[in-house]
């Protein structure tokens, strides 16, 4: 066989190729396996689950501490983010970005209709649910940390844990949380402050917790 | 990653608000505390696959059925195929401008994955495929023992005769048990020999202008690699005619300790103090858990599926070489001590199985997949024994009369000892209970190898010698009939100060 032939076909299978199991899908920028999602690529939906799916799931088991409830949630999630594919815009943030976001406001609807409550501000307290499956471990690290936490007002905890616990940049949290970049490195370095204010009794509560 | 985490944030906020500069200590503590304090659970696997078959059902119902068109030439291919024929494709769009600069690094932006399969495959063979392994050279017993394929065979015979009898004996107390079943399987790896020939008639086509390839009769590609030319790089290095991938620090891009130590400004005992403060303590070497974390951290995201292995474990056989000088040293006088050493890099083993069995080699009761992490830097240094695995299947006759495992066993198995015993009272050596294995054997050819899986029992060696180059671990004894002479004709080496008197 010619091997300019054999040339032409590797350029014209080329994405099959990367595209299978040969798994080089991520070298490819989100957004465009997002615009590939679009056109109904089912592949590049696959691969931007490959890449999200455990995040998410790391993400609202943090808050929650229950397997099946950040099961359930994830669940939804991808789901929503499957039906919403089309409304996604490359050009107003990242893919990252948009879902997390939906991640975040399903998380919030979830606790929503299970207690009326609002956003992030009963993390920890569902894990006293019945339908718990948290261990004594993972109780006493929610303690700690909600303990920690509730000197900050619930915007300041959210941006702080997003940046923490989850890693993402200013920009991210900004489109996540709905603000602008400079309010979320704003509310983080007041929320750190009140943090380092707080800091001797807070100190002591967690030597206290530690040896309780 | 935590460290990393909490030095990035705390960065941020001394830009934010420089008055925390004088609180770094304590915000460090907190921002430590905060990250330690999340729960953390990892995806269960069942559940991801499930909603992923669902979403992407989902997804087709919505949008329709568009991806990849599985009559595609390309998909026709398995990974080992496709990554051949993706190389020729670099070759051939390469090769033509940048003659022979295969620099092609996979550094990517963002999370690495690169997905490989490495999960067994198993290619059922008619019985004693293998030819006959009690008359056929395809069990060698020379060179084994764990190195000594190197030595002059004829040599080794003659010592071997020489000291008839002067060595040690193994012998295990209760009944060795026979196998349950009259046949056993043996495996023998292959590669995917199409794909690699058709990849060589692609590059022996090959016109440079500057080098006709034709001209080299049967010339083939069995070699690339890539090379990651930024700080802590790494060269990968792959074998297309192995099927196997190696990975390796990219030295130049990885920071030398004692670099500052050999200057031409130092008089050699500045060079000798400069290197004795940089070499490693025990302080330094991290607990087990932190280094296979490491490992496991690196695999995952490299896309190198460790569910593939066993649990890992660290190989820590420094470390008995570390007890050993000190012991050592307390009985020398000080001038004459070796500092004990502490290697810079660290190996942790993922265990190989086959059809749900151990398998081991030479040097390690329980091998496979190697990650070796460089202590000094955290950071893992090199990844060994990724291969395919292929492998033919083929049953033979099983050993039925345990008499004749105890005699292999008594003589050494397939992992003889080195060295004659250093005292009489030392020459028998109890062993412990077998444990079934395949023990991993390379047969070498002129410039080739090819690996058997052989079904084996594993005694391991439970009060070793005083001698301090004992360093077996366990004795091999095959579970197929070997010939026998060949057991009986292996070669004993000398004790060093006997070879050096």
């Amino acid at each position: 066989m010619c091997f300019y032939r054999i040339l032409l076909l590797f350029y014209a299978e080329f994405r099959i190729l990367i595209w299978n199991d040969f798994s080089i899908t991520s070298m490819i920028d989100d957004r465009v396996l997002a615009t590939e999602s679009q056109s109904g690529n089912a592949d590049s939906f696959g691969a931007l689950y490959d890449r999200y799916c455990g995040r998410i799931f790391g993400f609202i088991y943090s808050r929650i501490g229950q397997r099946e409830t950040a099961e359930d949630i994830t669940s939804e999630a991808f789901h929503k983010a499957l039906e919403k594919i089309g409304t996604y815009d490359p050009e107003k943030g990242t893919f990252s970005a948009w879902i997390y976001q939906i991640a975040r406001n399903t998380m919030n609807d979830h606790f929503r209709s299970y207690r009326e409550t609002q956003d992030l501000d009963e993390m920890g307290d569902v894990s006293s649910g019945e339908d718990i499956e948290t261990n004594a471990d993972t109780n006493l690290r929610l303690e700690k940390i909600k303990t920690f936490l509730q000197k900050l007002k619930p915007d300041q905890r959210e941006v702080i844990l997003l940046r923490v616990w989850d890693d993402l940049p200013f920009r991210e949290i900004a489109s996540i949380t709905g603000k602008t970049e400079a309010n979320s490195k704003m509310i983080f370095g007041r929320g750190v402050k009140k943090i380092k204010e707080a800091f001797l009794i807070l100190l002591l509560l967690l030597i206290l917790l530690q040896f309780s | 990653m935590m460290k990393k985490n909490v030095s990035a944030i705390l960065k941020e906020l001394l830009l934010l608000d420089g008055s925390l500069k004088k609180h770094e200590k304590e915000l460090s503590g907190i921002l430590q505390e905060i990250i330690r304090a999340k729960p953390e659970m990892d995806m269960d696997t069942d559940f991801s696959r499930e909603l992923r078959e669902e979403l992407l059902d989902r997804f087709q119902e919505k949008y329709g059925k568009k991806e990849s068109d599985p009559s595609s030439f390309f998909s026709s291919f398995r990974f080992w195929e496709k990554a051949i024929l993706l190389t020729a494709g670099f070759l051939i769009a390469f090769i033509p401008f940048q003659f022979v600069n295969w620099n092609v690094s996979p550094d990517k932006k963002g999370d690495d994955e690169v997905t490989f399969d490495f999960s067994p495959e198993l290619v059922s063979l008619q019985k004693d495929a293998f030819g006959d392994f009690s008359s056929s050279p395809a069990i060698d017993m020379r060179g084994m023992g764990g190195g000594g394929g190197g030595a002059d065979v004829k040599m080794m015979e003659n010592y071997s005769e020489s000291l008839a009898g002067d060595h040690y004996e193994f012998v295990f107390d209760g009944e060795i048990p026979i196998p349950e079943t009259s046949v056993l399987p043996v495996y023998h790896r292959v590669t995917h020999k199409d794909s690699q020939q058709a990849i060589n008639e692609i590059a022996g086509s090959l016109d440079l202008g500057l080098l006709d390839f034709q001209a080299f009769e049967k010339s083939g590609l069995s070699f690339v690699t890539f090379s990651q030319q930024i700080p802590y790089g790494y060269s990968t290095n792959v074998s297309l005619d192995r099927e196997e991938i190696f990975i390796s620090p990219l030295f130049e891009y990885w920071p030398n300790p004692f670099e500052k130590c050999w200057g031409s400004d130092l008089t050699p005992e500045e060079s000798s103090n400069c290197a004795s403060e940089n070499e490693l303590t025990l302080e330094d070497v991290p607990s087990d858990a932190d280094l296979v974390s490491q490992a496991e951290e690196f695999l995952a995201k490299h896309g190198i599926d460790a569910s593939l292995y066993g649990t890992p474990y660290v190989n820590s056989e420094w470390k008995l070489n570390y007890d050993r000088t000190l012991a050592e040293n307390a009985n020398t006088q000080p001038e004459y001590t070796v500092p004990p050493y502490i290697p810079e890099e660290i190996p942790v083993i993922f265990p190989e199985y086959i059809n749900e069995t151990q398998i081991s080699d030479a040097l390690l009761q329980k091998t496979g997949l190697t990650v070796n992490v460089n202590i000094r830097e955290m950071k893992v240094s090199g990844v060994m024994n990724l291969t395919t695995r292929r492998y033919e299947e083929s049953e033979y006759e099983a050993v039925s009369d345990p008499e004749k495992l105890r005699e292999v066993l008594r003589k050494g198995g397939m992992n003889p000892p080195y060295f004659i015993p250093v005292s009489e009272s030392e020459k028998t050596i109890v062993v412990g209970k077998p444990e079934f294995v395949y023990y991993k054997k390379s047969e070498y050819r002129e410039f080739t190898s090819d690996e058997y899986l052989i079904p084996a029992y594993l005694f391991p060696i439970e009060k070793k010698p005083s001698d301090p180059f004992f360093t077996t671990n366990y004795i091999i004894v095959p579970l197929i009939p070997l010939e026998e002479e060949s057991v009986d004709e292996i070669p004993q080496l000398l004790s060093e100060p006997d070879i050096v008197r």
